[in-house]
């Protein structure tokens, strides 16, 4: 076999490639080792494709999403063998855990705002999508009863977005994403009646830069509200130092403006309080 | 090979070849079980699908998936993941830097084509080079050469190693 070099001199790296996936034939490879005998460069060159290949599967399966789990592969066995069987298939599973979604956008402005920060809730509510429009609202009761299913609100210019979307018959996913200046944790706490364990997740915000980062969790079936809290810990300072005369938003945060609660039976959205029985 | 064997054989590595291209493991979870339902609906035991077939259906399926969810995926920004129920967490600073590592990932891997993206996935799930340029359209030939470019794309892109706590 005739081996191509590159014009700098080394093996083609393509047939390196091909040589380190063993998809060359048996003279080709022969002719690859006796190059590496002589050549310390291709061999080189064949040692860093080798580890640049290695690091990268080293590094997707350390960033791999967790596997859902058997019972979601189980119920996903069940609508296959449904469907092998003739019975009658459903449609698209997009479409159907699609149905009936709830999302809430729930923003506090962050004190890298151009605006004076008051409390965690503040600015302007738009109304991004609703199949049934409704006026739009502004300032920090906007939340409050206004929610509904298929309805996103997003306060304008920079800060801290919560995102909670359910999806129903299927359970509720709720994501969360921030996008703002802490220091603050964010805990999503879920239960029925039977105050189910969904799980509280914590996410600490970086209060020396703008943290950017999604949390998709999984709410079971039974659980039919969902809390997201905002807690300062130290206590939260949102507005910029030449602005004196505001008060820190510490005392407000955990508080009624910093907690909202989600009804997933009915997409309803609420302020809540942080003592709400659920 | 019944079709519950075939389901068990392919799709743990259905579903991350899919999450990894995506970046969502929701739509992955859906492609995973979209391609078997159309896969049962043709069944016949004696011609079980091949795996590249199997991932090649995925992959389409997964484009057109994209396309639908493609201002969700906007919404969902960067650095989503899934959080089991009732499973043990690392701590937030642990999954920060995931978070960050897989944003990161994410970035290198969006800076391949399409077409090096997907041959770089498939590699990873063991496809021989004629297996990828069958489903990439493309000659034998020519893979060992586009997954050098690829390579070479990735290098600066790939964050440093997260380590384990």
């Amino acid at each position: 076999m005739t081996l191509s070099h590159t014009p700098s001199g080394t093996l083609d790296p393509g047939v390196l490639v091909r040589y380190l996936h063993g998809e060359l034939d048996a003279a080709g490879a022969e002719a690859v080792d006796r190059h590496f005998r002589e050549c310390s460069r291709c061999r080189t060159l064949a040692e860093t494709l080798e580890a640049r290949e290695r690091e990268l599967g080293e590094k997707l399966r350390r960033t791999d999403a967790a596997d859902p789990g058997r019972d979601v592969w189980d119920a996903a066995l069940d609508e296959i063998r449904k469907a092998a069987a003739g019975g009658r298939r459903r449609g698209n599973p997009s479409r159907r855990l699609l149905v009936a979604g709830v999302v809430l956008v729930f923003a506090a402005t962050a004190a890298a705002a151009s605006e004076p920060v008051r409390s965690w809730v503040t600015g302007t509510w738009s109304q991004l999508r609703d199949p049934d429009p409704v006026p739009a609202a502004t300032g920090p009761d906007a939340a409050e009863g206004a929610g509904r299913a298929g309805v996103r609100f997003q306060a304008d210019g920079p800060g801290l977005d919560v995102v909670v979307e359910s999806v129903q018959p299927e359970g509720g996913t709720l994501t969360v994403t921030f996008d703002g200046r802490g220091p603050a944790t964010v805990s999503v706490v879920g239960g029925g009646s039977e105050r189910l364990a969904v799980g509280e997740r914590s996410v600490r915000i970086g209060n020396d830069r703008s943290s950017r980062a999604a949390y998709l969790v999984t709410v079971p079936r039974a659980v039919r509200r969902v809390t997201v809290r905002l807690v300062g810990l130290p206590p939260l300072d949102l507005h910029r130092p030449e602005e004196p005369d505001i008060p820190p938003t510490g005392a407000a945060a955990g508080g009624a403006d910093a907690t909202v609660v989600v009804d997933l039976r009915d997409g309803t959205v609420r302020k809540g309080d942080p003592d709400d029985e659920h | 090979m019944t079709l519950e064997e075939l389901f068990e054989e392919h799709h743990s590595s259905l579903f991350r070849f899919i999450a990894r291209m995506t970046h969502d493991p929701d739509l992955a979870k859906d492609i995973v079980q979209e391609t078997f339902l159309t896969i049962a609906t043709d069944w016949t035991p004696e011609e079980p699908p091949s795996k590249a077939w199997i991932f090649q259906l995925a992959r389409n399926l997964a484009r057109s998936g994209m396309r639908k969810r493609s201002r969700r995926l906007r919404l969902l920004r960067e650095g989503v993941h899934r959080v089991p129920v009732a499973k043990p967490e690392p701590s937030p600073e642990v999954e920060a830097e995931r978070a960050e590592a897989r944003a990161a990932l994410r970035a290198a891997l969006d800076g391949l084509s399409e077409k090096e993206r997907t041959l770089v996935l498939m590699r990873e799930e063991g496809f021989t080079h004629r297996e990828i340029a069958e489903a990439l359209g493309t000659t034998t030939a020519s893979i060992g050469t586009m997954f050098a470019r690829a390579l070479r794309k990735l290098e600066n892109g790939l964050p440093d190693a997260i380590q384990e706590k």
